[in-house]
């Protein structure tokens, strides 16, 4: 099989215009100023967003998306992580992909419109399927969500968001996210789709090109720095001890970079190798995620360690990324599982 | 992102896939000597009988001007065939041919283009030498001027293939006066002229294909300088940009199918009889995982670099990513392996695999053809831009 690898015209121009749109809504330092409670710059610019199809980038024209398919989607993920947007964005992506799945045309339409937003559950326990009843878990900046969403390793279940008990708000390791534990009712889903592996392929995928945007910024942050911070009379840039944490930091992004994009290349035409690249990847940009994220606080010292500079903030969203419905024990049996040689 | 799709390039690989099925040798490479010159010339021999040779070169120099695409397919076909490395054929054909295609006078080509390609001459590469090393520009042999002659004395060292080979691709300082880039010529040097001496080196695996060459009064005609006198470096550094991203392909298959084969081994129960397997231990299993995720960018990486490459004519500076990548990733995974076997890793040759001599072997990666170090200091100067 060959694959190239490099963006195709239409992924070129829908990173170009989402960079553009989140530049201009989304500029990291909002960060620095009102910790973006409850997602608010996500949600005053949702129509934006709907605008540029974003929400049914992956589903098919006769179902009201714009029809292209995971590897575009993941070039927008990848641009999410590059300007820390909630995760609220890609879950209703997800969750339009769910709706389509199980025939809810009112639904795909509220969601791909723009007029409905749904958020992620995350378990903090082991769920038990089989026994009904209520499971407890934290949803990401899922206040005021109409939907939430779970996806697993082969299973994907929609709620409603009002028909959720809401239990408590917890603060959170990242201030730019907030937390809330909620009580899901097992036997009332909207959607509970079994198998369904393509749905959590794409999640897999989302949430890596989601953490090597995370290391491509912390990468360039890094670099950016060492190029003008002086001491000891010159740039801390040219020194080797540096030099070389940036440079671990450019192969730990391009090889995030190599993989999710091979894999998302991969899924765009269910591969059978399909899962298990995608697992790959999502432990790949992960680890890139969280290592550059502590090379680059490091590289910034002093201000690496304040809450000034928005370093921190990268750390503690690929925190919360790597975590969501992280299931190392499936991922790892993904991974080593039989593969199709590939040529 | 996309899928090529191309029955072209279906078909290429159809046919080489036939070819090397047929005429991959069977017998076990030499290690050493003579037996291993023969073996590795005689396997170019067929190669170039088959119309195989040269599958970048120019099909005006004999060439098979392969598109980068069909590059890639043989390199894959040929690592998945089991097809044996370049070996003594190495430097000829990847380096010191291009190196005489773009430099080197209608004289040189006519007359080493040809033999090469049919495996008649072994080339050697005699750049590093004992006092310059990672520091390349710090060579001291010395070339005096003798009317038509250079006159040769130093030494070289870690030279591959020295002992058999038939010519060598010398950096000298040509200019006395010079210092560091400046003042060195390349120059073709033949190694059975007098003056030479050759010292095998043992590297720590066992293998003794490294050597050190000692040039005393070697007196070479100056019709043998490649482009012109004092230009050497800009030379040696021209032919290390030919690099478009196939080189990896071998290394990553090797290293996927080492990975495979460390996953069937720790699935099998151990001889105690408790019926339990390494793998069920979990961070045996984790460690598999990351080590097969790995394997997996390799190859995701060197799709990269050869998709850039199909999009520009220089390749960029990103290639030593993937090498300090693949370096760093072939020394963890023999070492997961020696772990994993116990005392079978402990001795050479038990379980139809040397263990041993890869595991050793693998330490060369992050110190030949450049350090990780180095590599580190080339991304951090040129893909990343941080001053010098």
């Amino acid at each position: 099989m060959i694959i190239d690898l490099s963006p195709t015209e239409d992924q070129a121009m829908i990173r170009t215009s989402v960079a553009d749109l989140l530049d201009s809504v989304l500029p990291l330092d909002r960060l620095l100023k009102d910790h973006n409670h409850l997602a608010s710059a996500e949600l005053s610019s949702w129509s934006s967003f709907a605008d540029q199809g974003l929400f049914g980038l992956a589903i098919d024209t006769e179902s009201g998306g714009t029809g292209y398919s995971i590897a575009e989607q993941v070039v927008v993920c990848n641009e999410f992580g590059r300007h820390l947007v909630s995760p609220i964005t890609m879950a209703t992506m997800l969750a339009t992909q769910l709706a389509v799945r199980a025939g809810l045309t009112d639904v795909v339409r509220s969601l791909i419109g723009g007029d409905k937003r749904a958020a992620f559950a995350n378990p903090v326990a082991n769920i038990d399927y089989n026994a009904g009843g209520t499971a407890e878990v934290q949803v990401i900046d899922g206040t005021g969500a109409d939907y939430i969403i779970l996806i697993d390793e082969e299973r994907a279940l929609l709620f409603n968001g009002n028909a959720c008990e809401f239990l408590r708000s917890v603060p959170a390791i990242d201030e730019t996210i907030n937390i809330d534990r909620l009580g899901l009712p097992l036997d009332q889903t909207l959607v509970h789709s079994k198998d369904d592996l393509s749905t959590c392929r794409h999640h897999t995928l989302m949430l890596a090109a989601y953490l090597l945007g995370m290391a491509e910024v912390t990468r360039n942050m890094a670099v950016d720095y060492a190029r003008i911070r002086e001491q000891f009379g010159q740039p801390i840039g040219k020194f080797q001890a540096v030099k070389h944490i940036c440079a671990d930091m450019a192969v730990r992004a391009e090889a995030a970079l190599a993989q999710t994009f091979y894999a998302a290349t991969l899924a765009s035409v269910d591969h059978p190798n399909g899962d298990s690249e995608a697992a790959s990847a999502r432990l790949i940009a992960s680890r890139a995620a969280l290592d550059n994220a502590r090379a680059n606080i490091q590289v910034h010292g002093g201000m690496g360690f304040s809450a000034e500079c928005t370093a921190h903030f990268f750390l503690k969203r690929a925190h919360i990324i790597t975590a969501l419905n992280a299931a190392p024990l499936a991922a790892q049996s993904k991974i080593l599982a039989d593969l199709e040689p590939l040529s | 992102m996309q899928i090529i799709q191309s029955s072209l390039n279906d078909e290429f690989r159809d046919k080489v896939r036939a070819w090397l099925h047929s005429n991959v040798p069977k017998e076990q490479r030499p290690k050493r000597g003579r037996a291993m010159r023969e073996f590795d010339t005689q396997w170019q021999r067929t190669q170039f009988e088959a119309g195989w040779a040269g599958l970048a070169w120019p099909r005006e120099y004999g060439g098979q001007g392969f598109s980068l695409i069909q590059q890639m397919i043989w390199m894959q076909e040929y690592a998945l065939a089991g097809a044996p490395a370049g070996g003594a054929m190495f430097v000829a054909t990847t380096h010191a041919g291009p190196t005489l295609i773009t430099h080197g006078t209608e004289a040189q080509k006519a007359f080493h283009l040809p033999k090469i390609l049919s495996g008649e001459s072994v080339w050697c590469q005699g750049f590093s030498e004992p006092g310059a090393g990672s520091d390349l520009a710090g060579l001291s042999t010395k070339a005096q001027i003798d009317g038509e002659y250079l006159v040769i004395n130093g030494s070289k060292i870690w030279t591959s293939y020295a002992k058999v080979a038939d010519y060598q691709e010398l950096l000298v300082r040509t200019d006395p006066q010079s210092s560091r880039h400046k003042g060195i010529s390349w120059v073709i040097c033949d190694m059975h002229a007098p003056g030479i001496s050759v010292r095998p080196i043992m590297s720590m695996s066992g293998l003794d294909t490294f050597c050190e060459v000692f040039y005393d009064d070697v007196r070479i005609p100056l019709d043998r300088v490649v482009g012109e006198l004092n230009n050497g470096w800009r030379i040696a550094m021209t032919t290390l940009g030919f690099e478009r991203g196939t080189a990896t392909i071998a290394h990553q298959i090797e290293l996927s199918r080492t990975v495979d084969a460390l996953l069937e081994i720790a699935k099998k129960a151990d001889s105690s009889g408790t019926g339990e397997t390494p793998i069920d231990d979990t961070s045996v299993a984790a460690e598999l995982a990351v080590l097969r995720a790995e394997v997996a960018t390799l190859r995701s990486m060197t799709s990269l670099t050869i998709s850039r490459n199909l999009h520009q004519d220089v390749p960029g500076p990103e290639g030593a990513i993937v090498a300090l990548f693949f370096c760093e990733l072939a020394r963890r995974v023999y070492a997961m392996a020696i772990t994993l076997l116990g005392p079978i890793g402990l001795e050479r040759d038990t379980n139809g695999r040397d263990w041993p001599l890869e595991y050793l072997e693998a330490y060369k990666w992050a110190i030949g053809g450049g350090t990780s170090e180095i590599r580190r200091n080339l991304i951090a100067e040129r893909v990343l831009g941080l001053p010098k």
